[in-house]
């Protein structure tokens, strides 16, 4: 039986050890289960065990405890390796080989015949904009080369699962653009897709389901719609000036604050409704309400803040 | 699936030699030796430059013997291919591929590659074979360079030096196992380097501390050579007794147990000039005796035994079988016998029972009487040298010698006398009395007679021989330490976290 879970991480935990110390835990006990089709985000501050736990997936880094598995297969197994592409963060591509060599080389290293690499390298060459400089050594390349280059060998072999670690880390906005363009494309083929990136932005952009990891752990997970909740503060534009709008709906929230243009307020959807109703009856005109969200970056402060607490 | 992972651990190792700018160069750097023999021409006469420009004899350049041409080559080889090559080429060649594992475990490099669906030790074991590929095309190229050189300009076909393609990759697959496990351990090109050059040294130093001991031991000063019960007719029965300082006994057993254990580098060469003695075997070989004739020099011919004719009637019956016969243009004749050591048995009252050995002073004695009306030639000098010759270095190795010149009718006869193993060989030398002596020096010169006392230890290295100078337990031993060397490197890379 197939599993639709491509990954499922159960209690992984990994302490890197220097001499007969205790060791520093990078991980305590990730438990964690993706699936088919997703594109996946992996957050945390410095340190978390971001890397950390990629690495344990892909066979680079040996775990202390816990298990994983990939494609239903336990990690260190290279079969489910065939089927995943990875852009490690830093990455050094050899600078005796071409761009080109490059995708041919790591293309056969994943199992594809050249001949079938060969019918596809020009395209994702050309797709990720290093097409006129293919043939040209790595050594040569810029680091927003290396790293789209980078790119495109984590994906010339077709995977269904790719890892992709800071991926537009070095890139230049329109390079940023292209690679959000591939991600989309990948995600609508079914690839699914692993971010680990400090950009919170683009994650909550690209991303449909994240964890954010802290100190070693999970401290939320969930879609992204979760993750960026209503904050409540509803922000009320009318028409005028009137002098009375403390008294007439400070009682129904909390934080009133007021200006030239209208007033601000913290409210459920209940204590919204009360307001409008309020404001109606005192022949306020409205001009718009707007209920403002909690960002990824607002979550992920927070929470980093709460470990520090 | 696994055609196209092997296929690319072969492409990724070559493209990363062939743009290694140490192997350019290097590549550039073995054009010389070959350019050496493209432009200087070993002729039968003379030694020629630029294809006849500039020539020289080989008397003028101070090489007399009739073999001057083959001895200049064997020097000038040896000194490119096992010297330059065989040391400076290896070393060259640990400097360009040291960084090979360093680089390829580098944080960046090594999460690229070992993400892939292939074990670590197949990317390690693919760099170490880079190496040896790196160092087999460079040595391909000197040698059949050379090779072509040798036979274009000089018209002379050394097919053994093809043999020492394979030796020079022999020593650099051992040192280069060594040289990995340094690079996975310390992620340093340089204390790859640094440590692999004194790993080198070091196996040297055991082995030649070894070689040196032994061969002091068979013939220096701190062995006693007791005479037990000897009695008046002089027995030559010896008892050998080790009264070293300890200390010195404990490193004569620790370099041996050393060179066991290390991997033999050094045999390398003395390897390379067996598998070239293969190809080019001697003229004659008496490998329990440690005698070998290389070659018979160009003027001569070499006769079959039946056509000798002795110089006296005495010596075919006091020196035993023709072994080689050979007669120069000129007239003179040489003759190789051989005949076995004569022994005989005492019991003394203890019971004890000691074999005696001839010894080649009696044989000398015998020879004289039987020569009866024999006289010494003008001019010549008669010394026969017996037993031990402190001048000659290393006197029981070489065993005894001795010569005996007489008038033979209108022939002069030279016979020499050697102990070797349990036979005496004896050299008859016959030359027309206008020959001059010389000439029959030169062609006892250039008969190559090996082995002399600096092949010590090539005459012990052969097959069949105790493990310690054995030539198979020698390859396989160095072969299995490096093996574990990759082994160790192998299991070492598997662990460390990246």
């Amino acid at each position: 039986m197939t599993s639709d879970l491509l990954i499922e991480i159960d209690g992984l935990e990994k302490t890197y050890r220097r001499g007969f110390g205790k060791g520093f835990p990078a991980l305590r006990g990730v438990s964690l289960s993706v699936g088919r089709g997703s594109v996946f985000g992996l957050l945390g501050p410095n340190g978390a065990g971001k890397t950390t736990m990629l690495k344990c997936l892909l066979g680079l880094v040996r775990p202390s405890g816990g298990s994983a598995k990939l494609f239903g297969q336990p990690i260190g197994k290279t079969q489910p390796l065939e089927r995943l592409g990875y852009l490690p963060e830093a990455h050094r591509l050899p600078g005796y080989l071409t761009g080109r060599q490059v995708l041919t080389l790591y293309g056969m290293y994943s199992g594809r015949d050249k001949a079938w690499l060969n019918a596809r390298i020009d395209g994702w060459l050309d797709r990720v904009g290093m097409l006129t400089a293919a043939d040209e050594k790595v050594k040569t390349y810029s680091k927003g080369m290396m790293q789209r280059v980078g790119l495109a060998q984590a994906l010339i072999h077709e995977p269904e699962l790719v890892f992709l670690d800071e991926p537009t880390d070095g890139i230049d906005p329109v390079g940023r653009a292209v690679i959000r363009e591939i991600v989309a494309e990948l995600k609508q083929k079914g690839v699914t897709i692993f971010i680990n990136s400090h950009l919170l932005m683009e994650v909550e952009q690209i991303c449909d389901r994240a964890v954010i990891l802290v100190n070693g752990q999970i401290a939320r997970e969930g879609t992204m719609a979760e993750l960026t909740p209503e904050s409540g503060r509803t922000t009320f534009t009318i028409a005028g000036q009137r002098t009375d709008l403390e008294a007439m709906v400070a009682p129904l929230g909390e934080n009133f604050v007021g200006d030239e243009r209208g007033f601000g307020l913290d409210l459920t959807q209940e204590q919204q409704d009360a307001v409008v109703d309020r404001l109606r009856a005192g022949g306020v005109s409205i001009m718009s309400i707007s209920r403002r969200k909690l960002s990824l970056e607002d979550t992920f402060i927070d929470l980093v803040k709460e470990d520090r607490a | 699936m696994l055609a196209s992972k092997t296929r690319a651990l072969v492409e990724d190792a070559l493209f990363q030699v062939l743009d290694n700018s140490v192997f350019r160069i290097l590549a550039v750097v073995v054009l010389l030796p070959i350019l050496f023999f493209f432009v200087v021409g070993f002729h039968p006469d003379e030694v020629s430059l630029l294809w006849g420009t500039w020539s020289w004899s080989w008397n003028d350049i101070g090489l007399t013997t009739p073999d001057a041409r083959s001895k200049a080559i064997d020097t000038v080889l040896s000194i490119l291919i096992d010297g330059l090559g065989g040391v400076f080429g290896v070393l060259f060649c640990i400097a360009a591929t040291a960084f090979f594992v360093p680089r390829m475990i580098e944080k960046g490099a090594a999460d690229l590659l070992f993400h892939k669906p292939i074990s670590r030790a197949a990317f390690y074991f693919s760099r170490y074979l880079a190496g040896l590929f790196f160092v087999s095309i460079l040595s391909t190229i000197l040698i059949a360079g050379v090779f072509a050189g040798l036979a274009l300009v000089s018209r002379h076909v050394e097919p053994g030096i093809f043999w020492s393609t394979l030796t020079l990759t022999y020593v650099f697959t051992i040192i280069y196992s060594f040289c990995m496990l340094v690079g996975v351990v310390t992620r340093s090109t340089v204390a790859a380097i640094l440590l692999t050059v004194l790993f080198w040294f070091f196996n040297s130093c055991v082995h030649g501390g070894w070689s040196m001991m032994e061969m002091s031991r068979e013939i220096g000063p701190f062995v006693q050579v007791e005479d037990h019960e000897a009695d008046s007719d002089g027995a030559d029965e010896t008892l050998e007794v080790d009264d070293r300082p300890a200390l010195l006994r404990w490193l004569h057993t620790s370099l041996y147990v050393g060179h066991l254990i290390l991997p033999k580098t050094g045999d390398a060469g003395v390897l390379g000039h067996k598998l070239r003695q293969a190809v080019s075997p001697p003229v004659y070989e008496d490998i329990d005796a440690a005698f070998r004739i290389e070659r018979i020099p160009s003027d001569w011919t070499r006769l079959p035994a039946g056509d000798v004719q002795p110089g006296h009637p005495a010596l075919a019956a006091e020196l035993g079988e023709v072994v080689l016969a050979a007669a120069s243009d000129a007239g003179a004749v040489t003759v190789v016998r051989r005949r076995p050591l004569e022994t005989s048995s005492r019991t003394f009252p203890s019971g004890r029972v000691l074999e005696r050995k001839e010894k080649l002073s009696g044989a000398y004695d015998d020879l004289l009487e039987a020569l009866g009306e024999g006289e010494p030639v003008d001019g010549w000098t008669e010394f026969p040298s017996f037993g031990y010759d402190e001048n000659a270095g290393l006197p029981r190795l070489d065993a005894a010698n001795a010569r005996a010149t007489f008038l033979a009718g209108e022939r002069a006869i030279e016979v020499g006398l050697m102990r070797r193993g349990d036979w005496i060989y004896s050299f008859e030398l016959q030359r027309p009395l206008e020959s001059p002596p010389d000439e029959v020096y030169a062609f006892v010169e250039a008969l190559d007679v090996s082995p002399v006392q600096s092949d010590w230890y090539e005459q012990r290295f052969r097959a069949g021989a105790p493990l310690a100078y054995n030539p198979t337990y020698s390859v396989l031993s160095s072969l299995a330490f490096a093996l574990l060397l990759l082994a160790l490197g192998a299991w070492r890379l598997s662990r460390i976290d990246f």
